[in-house]
């Protein structure tokens, strides 16, 4: 099995450099990959989304209970209530903090032979293109499907207590010269309304294989207004063979 | 363009401006909650809420962010602006201003899941801007026409922002003339975004149940509620949405008035970026 990934990202035009809400992380030995967004009306929300991509990568959530959503975020939730300095905080820091982070998160696993398994929680996507066709959509499949308060994934767990129903998971199968593009959601809507009017929008997506020609890009689309302004992450995973590695 | 869109940011901040009621007829009994409350107490516990909330939805991390300018106006024995402490004299203040110059911080416990299906008590640092004031008469006319000016020069400086949203919390009681006209001035100014909304937090002596955003005078308890209902606003469709959402019923007519009640939905809905659903 072998993939090539390339990640890009263009942050909200207006914010400092560090405001970054998204997150990524890809392992293309363990063949996953993932992206997460913090929710802007949260706090430390940016270290939550990376607790979020790093945890996926590392051990990948899969059931859909409540008691295994429960024991996946555990220790991520206590890693983020640590990394707080709670003693230091004002009032307001505080309260706020309080309320727990939010995230949403999309996670992509590949088996050798070319099985998938895809989860998410709100509104970052994934989109599955064969050949000058996308073949799935996941978890949203129209542009109206997105608006700002979607479920997310908390870093306080009695905001969770119904995030079974919001957890989306799905399966397939992919080949050689097919590949994944996981994005937040501001890209993917655009995404979803360019497959309405029958476009193919990862041409454009593909050509932009540099931090560069991706951040020129998505400015033109913010300047013709086709794009929400916000933080904007593009993982792209192509898949250059599917057969195990030879061992030696 | 549709109304009432324009992205909320540091760099385009829209505004808050509270008008509070101080005058002498604010130390009757209010009709809602505990018997020995005054309606300067409702007023006091109104403008507080409503300034945390707003310090906190704009609160990213460590820090505030500058999304709304933010005024206090009071009205009784005088009009003008009622800061205290280091924002004495000011009339519209970012919020991170307003975050850090409460004048105290009270030590309060409050009841949080514990997410094990319990409930544990937390310490919380509460904020205390605004202690309960009831003095002279009720001059709102001359409060709103304050209000006019200070929207007007916000608005000049500020034409294509979200426009300011007036909060008005009194009994209603003017003892200035008819505030009819002074509030018809306030709704007709406008950004190149939609006009000024006027809303109004009735805080009554009556006994009445609380009314959240009624959509006609038929259901209110007295003159006072049915003069502020006529003076309100009536809601932008996406604040109606919202409100559709928390479950009350809401028409074209629905209007940016409560009665007894709080009106910080109003607050916490205003699009600032994404806000989880599950967050409370």
């Amino acid at each position: 099995m072998q993939v090539k990934v390339i990640t890009l990202w263009v942050q909200k035009d207006g914010n400092d450099s560090h405001e970054n809400d998204d997150a990524f992380d890809s392992n293309p030995r363990t063949l996953r990959f993932a992206v997460a967004d913090g929710a802007t009306e949260s706090s430390f929300a940016q270290r939550w989304a990376r607790l979020l991509v790093e945890g996926f990568v590392e051990d990948p959530l899969r059931a859909n209970s409540y008691q295994a959503i429960r024991d996946w975020l555990s220790p991520l939730q206590d890693r983020w209530y640590r990394s707080i300095q709670w003693e230091d905080l004002s009032w307001y820091a505080e309260m706020k903090a309080r309320l727990g982070a939010f995230s949403s998160l999309v996670g992509l696993e590949v088996k050798y032979g070319g099985q998938w398994y895809a989860i998410a929680v709100g509104d970052s996507c994934l989109f599955h293109i064969r050949g000058d066709k996308c073949i799935r959509a996941f978890p949203l499949k129209q542009s109206g499907q997105f608006n700002s308060s979607p479920v997310l994934l908390s870093s306080n767990q009695s905001n969770n207590a119904n995030i079974v129903a919001h957890v989306q998971q799905v399966h397939g199968d992919c080949s050689e010269g097919d590949y994944f593009l996981l994005m937040t959601d501001a890209l993917a809507q655009w995404f979803l309304k360019e497959l309405e009017v029958k476009r193919k929008p990862w041409d454009d997506l593909c050509a932009c294989d540099t931090d560069a020609k991706f951040h020129a890009f998505v400015e033109h689309l913010r300047d013709t207004k086709q794009i929400r302004n916000d933080d904007t992450t593009l993982l792209r995973v192509d898949i250059l063979s599917t057969s195990q590695p030879k061992t030696p | 363009m549709m109304p009432y869109t324009a992205e909320i940011s540091r760099a385009n901040p829209s505004c808050f401006l509270f008008l509070i009621d101080q005058s002498g007829s604010m130390s009757d009994p209010f009709g809602a909650g505990e018997p020995n409350r005054r309606k300067a107490d409702g007023v006091a516990d109104a403008i507080n809420r409503l300034l945390q909330n707003l310090v906190i939805k704009c609160t990213r991390d460590e820090g505030v962010r500058d999304y709304y300018h933010v005024g206090v106006i009071g009205y009784g024995a005088t009009v003008g602006a009622a800061f205290g402490g280091a924002l004495t004299g000011r009339e519209l203040v970012p919020i991170s201003e307003i975050a850090n110059a409460p004048t105290r911080l009270e030590q309060r416990t409050r009841k949080i899941e514990d997410g094990v299906g319990g409930l544990v008590e937390q310490p919380v640092r509460f904020p205390i801007w605004f202690d309960p004031v009831a003095n002279g008469g009720t001059p709102m006319c001359q409060a709103l026409s304050r209000a006019r000016s200070i929207v007007q020069e916000w608005v000049d400086a500020h034409p294509f922002c979200f426009p300011p949203i007036v909060i008005n919390i009194t009994d209603g009681e003017a003892t200035d003339g008819d505030p009819t006209t002074a509030a018809e001035a306030i709704k007709s100014i406008s950004t190149s975004d939609g006009n000024v909304l006027l809303f109004n937090v009735h805080i009554s002596s009556q006994r009445a149940q609380p009314i959240e955003f009624p959509d006609n005078e038929g259901s209110l308890p007295d003159e006072y509620a049915r003069l502020l209902f006529r003076m309100s606003s009536v809601m932008p469709d996406f604040m109606r949405d919202i409100v559709q959402r928390e479950g009350i019923a809401v028409s074209g007519n629905t209007r940016g008035f409560v009665f007894n009640a709080d009106i910080i939905a109003v607050i916490r809905f205003l699009d600032i970026g994404t806000r989880p659903s599950n967050l409370r």
